[in-house]
């Protein structure tokens, strides 16, 4: 594992043995040629610029990955923690394009692509294969023109190619620039003020031709400086799946814009939001759109301790039966096991004065232990066995809602038989189109609200951490 | 196509003096676009209605542009590409910085899908004379849409 230097203002030999004879580019110390695992020191005052497309491609794999490190150049030799800085730049300009590929940790580098007026991306994990990076205290700016955008992960082909950035910032220079993430893992966290330059894109987060799959988290970032009239994800043709996870919004911001397919993007968001309010958890699918609800709401239902709430559900003109809008589950824990127990969900809707919608309009579903052996979880609902069967009416609960809703107060409930005590998922599926309803997220029968268990649900890691946070939202906290 | 109507399907208010505003966007395909956001208290809902759908018709416009010209740079003349919000000439415009970075198969297959089409189109698209497509397809298009022909014997399609 050898230690390079490179230092732009470097006069000596050229051999990356020092500082004095360092590298004066990264690309020539890539090109010495390095190995995987080799760390590389760049200065505090590296500042190369290169008129012409660069294409930085480092040997490191996931298994052996290389180190970037932006030290002070005249600290130790090698450099130790103390000597970490972040204020080296490699710098590409003209109509030109700057990428990175392989596989490294990067910290303390300022990436900047082209200032042309072409698609002078700025690329990380751009070639046709696996990439795993992690950048930290790292800066991309785009500098150039409209057709300009920082791409995450291969844009023509599918590559198991993971990037994260923490506390990294990205810098635009026109409203139409953006983040294309394309079949790619891509995680930003813990960033304060994450948006920087001389313009917000109005959507930052799409796709691009390629149209590839992807995962975006984002955990505890700062997106305030995209405001009103900014949208968040854009309306991606790829199936992609965004968590917004404890971050800051800026107001009045759309989170996401109307996805184009079932299986195009998804979006949820977990206490993240513009203001002091940490109970905003929502989701943005093809067949409807979940919110927090804060004044129709369950005289007696579901609150934080300081603001009752209930969920939104807006259905889409595209939810229906058999592919309903699924809201974000809510986790209970059942102490029962043997006997059978009843779950019910107090609910409303926008619909006439009075009137009910059918238990195939929307309904419960329990997913929990039903076996005694494994834990394979069972399914109890109350809506129709099959789409070829009829839906029966609700009738009127008695409850009463604040807000003044349209439609009559209705309870859903389902009983099953746990045949293990443990977590119980409950989701709200709402079938019938265009339509509103407000579920009381409190759930009535069992138990009490699970604060903390590892839902098993066929989602990655994150998703699924992200999910539960949803759910904590819903009903971690809640009374 | 543009959208044809824009309208504010609800303006909720909540505790906090936000409201929760809901718009429908409708092409003219018939196709909804929803847009549920949570706005300050003092947002102007119908400048804000105005404004996105501005901006939605410009993603619209770029979704099909990029979507075709993915279609093309892979599939050449077999590419299916839709002009439902964007004109030709914009589609021509953007193949043409697609080719300035596309991959040697790319350029191919942008080369294939030009050759086949007709020469009032190529005149049209480039502002050519038909003396300059003649040659543009003799000396371009003609040997790209052979290498088209032959990478989709080699690999079966």
């Amino acid at each position: 594992m050898a230690n390079v230097y490179v230092r732009s203002g470097a006069a000596g030999a050229g051999t990356g043995a020092d500082w004095a004879n360092a590298y004066t580019t990264l690309a020539l110390a890539i090109a010495k040629p390095i190995a995987a695992g080799d760390v590389l020191w760049v200065s505090e005052d590296h500042n190369e610029s290169t008129v012409g497309s660069v294409t930085l491609t480092l040997p490191g794999t996931a298994a052996s990955p290389n180190f970037i490190y932006c030290a002070n150049h005249s600290g130790t030799v090698p450099p130790v923690s103390a000597d970490l800085r972040a204020t080296g730049a490699v710098t590409v300009t003209g109509n030109n394009t700057l990428t990175i590929n392989g596989s490294f940790y990067c910290e303390g580098l300022i990436f900047t692509s082209g200032n042309g007026a072409g698609a002078d991306d700025l690329s990380c994990g751009a070639a046709n294969s696996a990439h795993t990076q992690k950048y930290k205290n790292c800066t991309f700016a785009i500098a150039g023109s409209s057709t300009a955008r920082i791409r995450i992960g291969p844009s023509n082909i599918n590559a198991a190619t993971y990037v994260e950035w923490s506390n990294c910032i990205a810098s635009f220079a026109n409203v139409a620039n953006g983040i294309y993430v394309e079949s790619a893992g891509f995680v930003w966290k813990n960033t304060p003020l994450a948006l920087a330059g001389a313009a917000v894109p109005t959507t930052l987060f799409s796709n691009g031709q390629g149209a590839l799959a992807a995962f975006i988290v984002l955990e505890g970032v700062d997106l305030s400086a995209a405001g009103s009239g900014k949208t968040i994800m854009g309306a991606v043709t790829a199936a992609q799946k965004v968590i917004l996870k404890d971050c800051k919004l800026g107001a009045s911001v759309t989170v996401a814009a109307s996805p184009t397919s079932h299986g195009s993007a998804e979006t949820m968001i977990a206490r993240s939001d513009s203001g002091a309010t940490n109970y905003r958890a929502e989701k943005y699918s093809y067949t409807g759109t979940e919110t927090t609800e804060t004044t129709i709401i369950r005289a007696g239902g579901a609150t934080d301790g300081a603001t009752p709430q209930s969920r939104k559900l807006s259905t889409t003109a595209n939810s229906r039966w058999v592919l309903p809008f699924e809201a974000l589950p809510i986790p209970i824990w059942c102490p029962v096991a043997g006997a059978p127990v009843t779950v019910t969900l107090q609910a409303t809707s926008n619909l006439a004065a009075g009137a009910f919608p059918n238990t195939d309009d929307i309904w419960l579903e329990a997913e929990y232990l039903g076996s005694s052996l494994t834990p394979q979880g069972s399914f109890a609902t109350n809506t129709k066995a099959d789409n070829l069967a009829a839906g029966a009416a609700y009738t009127s609960s008695g409850v009463s809602w604040a807000g003044s809703p349209a439609g009559g107060a209705f309870a859903m409930s389902v009983t099953f038989t746990p045949q293990q005590a443990g977590p119980v998922t409950l989701y709200v599926k709402a079938a019938k189109a265009s339509t509103i309803f407000y579920v009381d997220p409190r759930p009535e029968g069992i138990g009490h609200v699970q604060r903390t268990y590892a839902m098993g649900a066929p989602f990655p890691a994150m998703v699924n951490e992200a999910l539960l946070s949803g759910g904590a939202a819903l009903g971690r906290g809640l009374h | 196509m543009t959208i044809a109507s824009s309208v504010i399907l609800s303006d909720q208010a909540q505790r906090d003096a936000r409201r929760w505003i809901t718009e429908r966007h409708r092409d003219a395909a018939g196709i909804d676009y929803l847009r549920t956001y949570l706005a300050d208290a003092a947002v102007d809902a119908n400048a804000s209605l105005a404004a996105y759908a501005v901006n939605l018709e410009a993603n619209l416009e770029a979704q099909e542009i990029a979507t075709n010209i993915a279609q093309v740079t892979a599939l050449g003349s077999l590419a299916v590409t839709t002009l439902a919000f964007t004109t030709a000439a914009q589609n021509f415009a953007a193949l043409r910085a697609a080719y300035q970075f596309a991959t040697q198969v790319q350029a191919i297959m942008i080369g294939d899908f030009l050759s086949a089409r007709t020469d009032a189109q190529l005149q049209a698209a480039f502002s050519m004379t038909v003396g300059q497509v003649t040659t543009l397809r003799t000396s371009k298009l003609t040997p790209a849409a052979n290498a088209a022909a032959t990478i989709r014997a080699s690999s079966g399609a």
